[in-house]
């Protein structure tokens, strides 16, 4: 926070490497019937205490406008928790993710992202007024873990049947995605040796690990296997 | 025939013609086309048999060469053909069987053993019981480890594979295996904390049972603790001992002398620490860490920060400025385990001659301690609700700050600017001054039996603000009582009374007179209302007039007193209050003298006269000490009596 104030525009921030803007990550899935086995093994090597959450996000698209330029994703993420009285909610938040970087060397998936806390109300029109169309919308539940700075979410992802009605969901399959993620600054490669040490350690139950995710959806098949 | 031998010379060459090959009808013959080179070589090659390893089967080989000079027509290279692929067939054979044979798994190639059977039956013996006796070997030394590991469940109540298991779900230790070694964590990184001093542990498999078992039997006298556990932990030896935080607050009176402060830095202690279960272990050595980062906070900051008057940073001691004469000193007294066996408890430390050990306090650690876990609570993650995306350490005015456009001023308000000593310091301000309210209160209330003076400490209150309810009441009587209010905060004090609100600044003298005042208006009050019991009237009355300086109480101050008649006039009582005394009840003297020329009548008697004060405690009340009791028995009496006379 002190280095943020003591910048003075964001710019300069993010060229002096505070801002953290790569993230790295890991993917996995267990199905539901495993689940409660790796929640029990990452509240014991976790710190602190599973906390459980209920979010909602949407996912808006720019298309390229040039030929080959590609398309802008940008989601916006907000938590359907109840607020307790008396406090302010939290504020949901933007996020933009770039394509993963293709390093096949690297032992963690990279990609360079971005996270705002965004206006709710005001934050729909002004996409909408700078062209992004929305593309789909989901709502995840599950429960979410912290190890030093890595995020550990272990959640399953439901269909939203009525757009905009977060209240009518259905789960979209049997299995639980785990995503581990760690935001940092450029130049923390270091991380992702920790990142990938960690998840190594939860082989016995499930295989977290680079998931390419367009190879995984041209792959046939890949709806019906959910299981990796 | 004899010829005549000449020497005659016969030239044997090839002869030009070629062999004949038909007739025609016409008697042309048509002789042969000689071989040519290529075909020359093809026919001395069906000559050759590749199946013969030499010339072992000659016979064979001419019988076998005559039907071959009649195939020849076919094909000039068939049978050269032929005897190439039967001999390729035998090499793939050969090849199959050796690989075959190589793998060891269907075959295997042995020489044959045309030995005969050794028949020296003794050596074969010897070499039979040799084998026996290693298996035996074998079998007995598993039994003994069996035998060992069923003593070792007997003797313990669990083995070590299960308490490393409680350790880590009961108990919540967080251990890894790193090679052979398990490596446990101690510090405080998991809850927030970013002090980066190492806090690991190893935990081993208890070996020395026996040596404890036989250290009992040898010195009876001295009991040491029995500890059945087979899990041995070792911690870094920064880490070994007792630590504890003294926080404490002395009064300066001019001589403390700042370079003495390093004789006065809290004593090591070495202490013989009997051997103790991992579990107190483990919890003394994070112990240790939670100190060693409150005191490495406090200490930095004590010498990076500006205050009006610099903070002294001696040793393990850090000595900051309350007011002028009232300093706080944080110190971290170490206990360490002495390697000396005789078990006496060695001190290096000499007490100076200025160095007065002051009350240690135990809210002051209590509240240290607490500043630290708050801040490892808020370096930890934001509670949810939330969107889990986002950074993690992210507060949540910083995640307000965007969408609420926040400038620079509030994000910078939105920082914990007020670091731990800042904030113990305000704290320990409070202290002083609860204290300070707390034991003036405690010596006034051990003075005054009557009016009875109760106090009740706020419970809910934060460690810089609190209040102190006071009352004033009679024993006898709950109708009149007087309600005080402290308001204590870090710097200010303030005493609320009915309307008004006195500031107090740490004056204990100030607090007691508030105090005085407030019992002599309360007996005032509590004698208006037994006047007004026993219907006796009012002629004058003046409250007591507050004194708030130390100069007028010297003087008592402006008593307040109450002028007081019996219903029929006859009787006059004088009531007088002066703080810090007794209330003092005179009687208007009455002229006894017999009538005269002046006085004709006897109610004339009644008319003036000097006050005669009156010893309230010579009445007898013994089952009440309450003055506004004794004072409404002394009216009755003085009425009955005056009733007596004049009828």
């Amino acid at each position: 926070m002190e280095q943020f104030i003591s910048h003075k525009s964001n710019a300069e921030a993010m060229v002096k490497g505070v801002v953290p803007t790569q993230e790295y990550y890991l993917h996995g899935s267990i199905l539901d019937s495993n689940r409660e086995t790796l929640l029990y093994r990452l509240q014991g090597s976790c710190d602190g205490d599973q906390s459980k959450f209920l979010d909602h996000e949407q996912v808006f698209v720019l298309k390229g406008q040039a030929l080959n330029a590609p398309d802008v994703n940008v989601s916006i993420r907000k938590s359907l928790l109840p607020v307790p009285s008396g406090a302010v909610r939290n504020p949901c938040q933007m996020r933009y993710t770039n394509d993963p970087d293709s390093d096949r060397s690297k032992p963690t998936m990279v990609r360079t992202c971005l996270d705002i806390a965004v206006n709710e109300d005001q934050i729909l029109q002004y996409l909408k007024s700078l062209g992004f169309s929305f593309e789909y919308e989901f709502v995840s539940k599950g429960y979410v873990f912290r190890r030093g700075r890595t995020k550990i979410s272990v959640s399953k992802i439901h269909r939203v049947l009525v757009k905009g009605q977060t209240e009518k969901i259905e789960p979209l399959t049997e299995s639980n995605l785990i995503e581990f993620s760690c935001t940092a600054p450029a130049g923390t490669e270091h991380l992702q040796d920790e990142i990938k040490a960690y998840a190594d350690q939860l082989k016995p139950h499930v295989n977290i690990d680079k998931q390419d995710v367009k190879r995984l959806v041209s792959t046939p098949g890949f709806q019906n296997n959910p299981n990796a | 025939m004899a010829l005549p031998i000449q020497s005659t010379e016969v030239s044997i060459e090839a002869l030009q013609e070629y062999p004949i090959q038909s007739f025609q009808y016409d008697g042309k013959e048509i002789s042969t086309e000689p071989l040519s080179m290529s075909e020359n070589l093809s026919r001395l090659a069906e000559r050759i048999d590749f199946t013969s390893d030499g010339g072992e089967n000659v016979n064979e080989k001419n019988k076998e060469e005559a039907p071959a000079t009649f195939q020849t027509s076919s094909w000039p290279w068939e049978s050269v053909r032929n005897k190439l692929r039967s001999a390729l067939t035998e090499t793939s054979v050969l090849l199959d069987i050796l690989t075959i044979a190589r793998d060891r798994r269907y075959m295997s190639i042995e020489s044959i053993n045309n030995e005969v059977p050794d028949t020296r039956i003794p050596l074969n013996l010897i070499s039979k019981k040799k084998g026996l006796n290693s298996a035996a070997q074998i079998i007995q030394d598993g039994i003994d480890r069996m035998r060992k590991t069923l003593q070792e469940q007997q003797s313990r109540s669990m083995d070590f594979h299960q308490e490393l298991y409680n350790m880590r779900q009961r108990d919540g230790w967080k251990l890894r295996k790193v090679g052979n070694t398990i490596i446990g964590d101690l510090s405080y990184k998991s809850a927030g904390s970013r002090y980066t001093a190492q806090g690991t542990f190893e935990v081993k498999k208890s070996e020395d049972e026996d040596a404890t078992h036989e250290g009992t039997s040898q010195s009876p006298g001295r009991a040491p603790p029995q500890i059945n556990s087979s899990i041995q932990v070792s911690v870094p030896t920064e880490l070994e001992g007792f630590v504890y935080i003294y926080a404490s607050l002395i009064k300066d009176d001019g001589k403390l002398n700042f370079s003495d402060l390093s004789s006065c830095s809290p004593p090591i202690q070495y202490a013989r620490i009997g051997k103790q279960s991992w579990q107190t272990h483990l919890d003394n050595a994070q112990y240790v860490i939670f100190c060693k980062e409150i005191f490495h906070q406090l200490s930095r900051e004590a010498i990076t920060m500006k205050f009006p008057l610099p903070n002294v940073v001696v040793g393990d001691q850090v000595l900051c400025h309350l007011y002028d004469d009232v300093k706080l000193i944080i110190a971290m007294c170490r206990t360490l385990p002495d390697e000396d066996d005789l078990g006496r408890v060695r001190s290096n430390f000499t007490p100076t001659r200025h160095f007065v050990r002051p009350t240690y306090s135990y809210v002051l650690e209590h509240n240290l301690h607490q500043l630290l876990r708050e801040i490892h609570s808020r370096t930890a993650t934001l509670p949810l609700p939330h969107p889990i995306t986002g950074h993690i350490g992210a507060t949540k005015r910083r995640r307000l700050a965007g969408p609420y456009a926040f400038g620079k001023i509030e994000l910078e308000e939105a920082m914990p600017s007020i670091s731990l000593l800042q904030q113990i310091i305000i704290q320990s301000k409070h202290y002083y001054l609860h204290t300070l309210v707390t034991s003036v209160l405690d010596d006034i209330a051990k003075e005054h039996i009557d009016p009875q003076i109760i106090v009740h400490h706020g419970a809910i209150g934060t460690a810089h603000q609190s209040m102190i309810r006071v009352f004033i009441f009679n024993s006898f009587s709950e109708t009149t009582r007087c309600c005080l209010l402290f308001k204590i905060e870090s710097d200010i004090l303030k005493c609320v009374s009915g309307n008004s609100v006195f500031v107090v600044n740490r004056d204990a003298q100030m607090i007691r007179n508030i105090l005085e005042e407030q019992i002599c208006h309360h007996k005032l009050n509590s004698i208006t209302l037994a006047i007004r019991l026993t219907n006796w009237n009012i002629l004058s009355q003046q409250s007591y007039i507050p004194v708030r300086f130390h100069d007028d109480m010297k003087f008592g101050g402006k008593p307040g007193y109450v002028l007081v008649a019996s219903p029929n006039r006859r009787r006059v009582l004088l009531v007088t209050c002066y703080p810090k005394q007794k209330c003092t009840v005179s009687l208007q003297r009455t002229s006894t003298g017999t009538l005269s020329d002046l006085i004709t009548e006897e109610k004339w008697h009644d008319l003036s006269g000097n006050f005669e004060e009156i010893d309230l405690n010579c009445m007898d009340f013994t089952h009440s000490s309450c003055f506004a009791t004794r004072m409404e028995a002394l009216m009755c009496c003085l009425e009955k009596e005056t009733q007596t006379n004049f009828y």
